[in-house]
């Protein structure tokens, strides 16, 4: 039995080690996380005008994003997006997984891969891809979109965007979050799932009361994850919309919005005030789900 | 980390002693200069550097994307170091942002560029004037003329319209007979700087750095929207960019017949699109430029202009002359005006521009007089304002998006969005 003292000395060396292990991400976070955001959180009370010095004003920049008549669009826009892209990538995420977890063929391993790879490709040039894929004169699939297209021969417009983004998110996202989920699936122990099936459960029995109880949290966590992304949709609209010039909203997102801010109209302040109101609906989502699902609890399953 | 802290060191310790150095430099007139340009500029920059041995030029290509420009020299003068001497804009409306607190960045040139020098860029100076300081000098400009497929109009026996309700009914005759084909597009600054740029509706009709006439229940805008909206209506405009790739398409098979554009459609539109396309259209020996419709109750057949660069010297350079003689040589140097590549702003440099597109027989006839002459008309109610972007974007949201339906009420949007699009960028909007 190990006295109290040496547990003392251990719980010593431990913590200098896990300082060390610590330190390498600590330094990135400080450096691009926590100092940005203070930095951009000061600027946000710095208003800049065109005919006068900045100035400091607690609520100015603040006000005028959320008086900004592009906010409303911009925020419906996400909001579709969002309400049409999360169910969809669960659903085909948490089905596809469950498919291949039911029958581990090699045939299972192979669609593993398969759904995989659109993963692989990064969002710039996904979405310049899809770019293509989307543009009736080029794509290979022209005459089925020539079918949806307007008059002047455009498939996109500020209504089918979110459409596209959704299906373009979940072709891309899903096959990573597949592979998360079939590893958490494969970790549930065999024990568990064939008392059930003596017991009389049937394949759709151990799914619905053994398997996704038992993976619930990797729902929240992919939910967290997915929330901030999509809130903070940027690289996909700007290149989509830059290959289909005047079809759709330069601010299509609120993201977008930032960087017009920032860019169109050198408006560091509001730039940031925006960024900063976006990062405050992003946090108090998270908070939500976490206390929700009871994330970080440990027991109580 | 410590060497990082080091470098870091290093780093800064060079730019504080650089910083001084520039201080130094103040009015000396052997500093180096510093110039951007985007690619197309860069043979023009490259030859006056070669001309001008004795002044120590360093020229940046940089990205001519809309903002791109002003977001870096705005950095800039926040950071107090990396300062251009001399900028070329490519989106000339950049110049409202980078005139305006807190950047301000342009140098008056009225004052140290010669009277008569100044004469030669005609009435291409209004826009580069804000309170009596003109704050650029133009590069090239994009008038618009009506540029039409001669033996095409030839074989149908159309004749170029000489006023708007000659072009809408053209329109109409166009899209009876030959449904598929187009007189051209309307969205975005095709349909702002060309038509409604050409008739004066104000909309960016900026009288200051701070005050700005939006108006689109003005009659000189309802007169455009009672063109293009029949004209939408019946395919005769396409409401697609003139870049779109469903568009470049409709060019390159020859569906363009017509179209109100700038100076440089012919040249870096049509010309590009139409070659190696693949298909059987083959576009040499075809176009000519014809002159700008004029709006009813006109007296003149004024003419938008879409695009048109400028330069922009610094009002920090620390040697003014060498930084001024470069904006002056690049639009008024006899030798550039040969080879640049869109219609010179300099009006003895537009004169020997012409004279190579006279004898170009790309052309279906010498368009130089119709250039020239819609290069004195560009109406004077435009200008460049901070809110250029979103007017565009607002017109396509509004007017482009409606399509053909209920002009009056995506005007009337139109012009709301424009409102607070204004008043956001600190404009103080008059009627």
């Amino acid at each position: 039995m190990p006295s109290k003292l040496a547990t003392r000395a251990k719980t010593r060396l431990r913590v200098p080690a896990g300082w060390g292990f610590v330190a390498p991400y600590l330094v990135v976070l400080i450096a691009f996380g926590i100092a940005p955001a203070v930095y951009g959180l000061y600027q946000a009370f710095s208003v800049t005008s065109p005919v006068s010095d900045p100035y400091f004003s607690l609520t100015q920049n603040f006000l005028d994003v959320l008086r900004d008549y592009r906010l409303p669009g911009a925020s419906w826009n996400v909001a579709k997006y969002l309400l049409i892209w999360l169910p969809l990538l669960l659903v085909v995420v948490f089905v596809l997984a469950l498919a291949m977890d039911a029958k581990r063929t090699k045939f299972a391993a192979l669609t593993r891969f398969v759904t995989y790879v659109p993963g692989a490709v990064t969002g710039s040039s996904a979405a310049l891809l899809w770019l293509f894929m989307s543009s009736p004169a080029v794509s290979p699939i022209g005459p089925f979109l020539k079918l949806f297209a307007d008059k002047s021969g455009s498939f996109l417009s500020d209504q089918t965007f979110a459409l596209l983004l959704s299906v373009m998110g979940t072709a891309a996202g899903a096959g990573g979050w597949i592979v998360v989920v079939y590893g958490a699936l494969v970790g549930i122990p065999q024990e568990v799932i064939e008392s059930a099936v003596l017991d009389g459960a049937s394949a759709w029995d151990t799914v619905w009361h053994i398997k996704l109880p038992l993976i619930r949290s990797y729902i929240a966590f992919i939910l967290i994850i997915s929330l901030a992304q999509g809130f903070q949709l940027f690289v996909e609209p700007t290149v989509i919309s830059a290959g289909a010039p005047g079809q759709v909203s330069r601010t299509w997102s609120i993201n977008q919005l930032v960087y017009s801010y920032a860019t169109d109209q050198s408006n560091y302040g509001r730039a940031s005030a925006l960024a900063i109101l976006l990062l405050l609906v992003c946090v108090a989502l998270a908070v939500l789900i976490i206390t929700k699902t009871k994330f970080y609890s440990i027991g109580d399953r | 980390m410590r060497k990082d802290s080091t470098a870091l060191a290093v780093v800064a310790g060079s730019a504080i002693a650089l910083a001084t150095a520039f201080s130094a430099f103040a009015d000396d007139p052997k500093a180096p200069i510093t110039v951007w340009v985007d690619a197309n500029r860069e043979p023009q920059a490259q030859a006056y550097k070669a001309a001008h041995p004795d002044v120590n030029i360093t020229i940046d290509v940089v990205d001519p994307s809309q903002g791109s420009n002003t977001s870096k020299i705005a950095l800039a003068v926040k950071a107090k170091s990396g300062i251009p001497d001399v900028v070329f804009l490519g989106t000339p409306d950049e110049l409202a942002t980078l005139s305006a607190r807190p950047i301000s960045f342009p140098m008056a040139l009225n004052t140290v560029v010669p009277k008569a020098t100044m004469d030669g860029f005609g009435t291409t100076l209004a826009r580069c004037t804000y309170g009596g300081k003109v704050m650029c000098l133009g590069n090239d400009i994009g008038q618009t003329v009506f540029w039409y497929n001669k033996p095409q109009f030839a074989a149908w026996g159309y004749t170029p319209p000489k006023t708007f309700d000659e072009f809408k009914a053209l329109g109409d005759k166009l899209a009876k007979e030959h449904p598929g084909y187009n007189l051209g597009t309307v969205n975005g600054r095709y349909g702002v700087d060309a038509f409604f740029g050409s008739s004066g509706c104000p909309v960016i009709d900026a009288t200051s750095l701070a005050d700005v006439r939006i108006n689109t229940a003005d009659p000189k805008c309802a007169r455009v929207g009672e063109v293009i909206g029949p004209m939408i209506a019946n395919g005769s405009l396409s409401t697609l960019d003139l870049f779109d790739k469903n568009y470049t398409t409709q060019v390159a098979s020859g569906k363009v017949v017509g179209m109100i554009g700038a100076s440089w459609v012919a040249d870096y539109a049509f010309k590009p699109m139409t070659t190696n396309s693949g298909t059987d259209f083959d576009a040499k020996g075809k176009f000519a430029a014809a002159p700008m419709p004029t709006w009813s109750g006109e007296s003149s057949n004024w003419s938008g202009a879409v695009g048109g660069g400028i330069w922009v010297v610094s009002n920090r350079a620390s040697n003014v002359k060498a930084a001024v003689d470069f904006a002056v040589g690049m639009t008024t140097s006899p030798d550039i005006a040969k080879t640049q590549a869109t219609y010179p702003a300099y009006g003895p440099s537009a004169d020997i521009w012409l004279k190579a597109k006279a004898v170009d027989s790309w052309y279906a006839a010498d368009p130089s007089s119709v250039l020239k002459d819609a290069g004195s008309k560009i109406n004077p109610a435009d200008g460049y304002v901070r809110y250029q972007t979103q007017a565009l974007d607002a017109f396509n949201q509004t007017v482009i998006a409606n399509g053909a339906t209920d002009m009056t009420g995506s005007l009337k949007a139109w012009g709301d969005q424009l409102l607070q699009a204004a008043q956001s960028a600190g404009y103080t909007v008059t009627q």
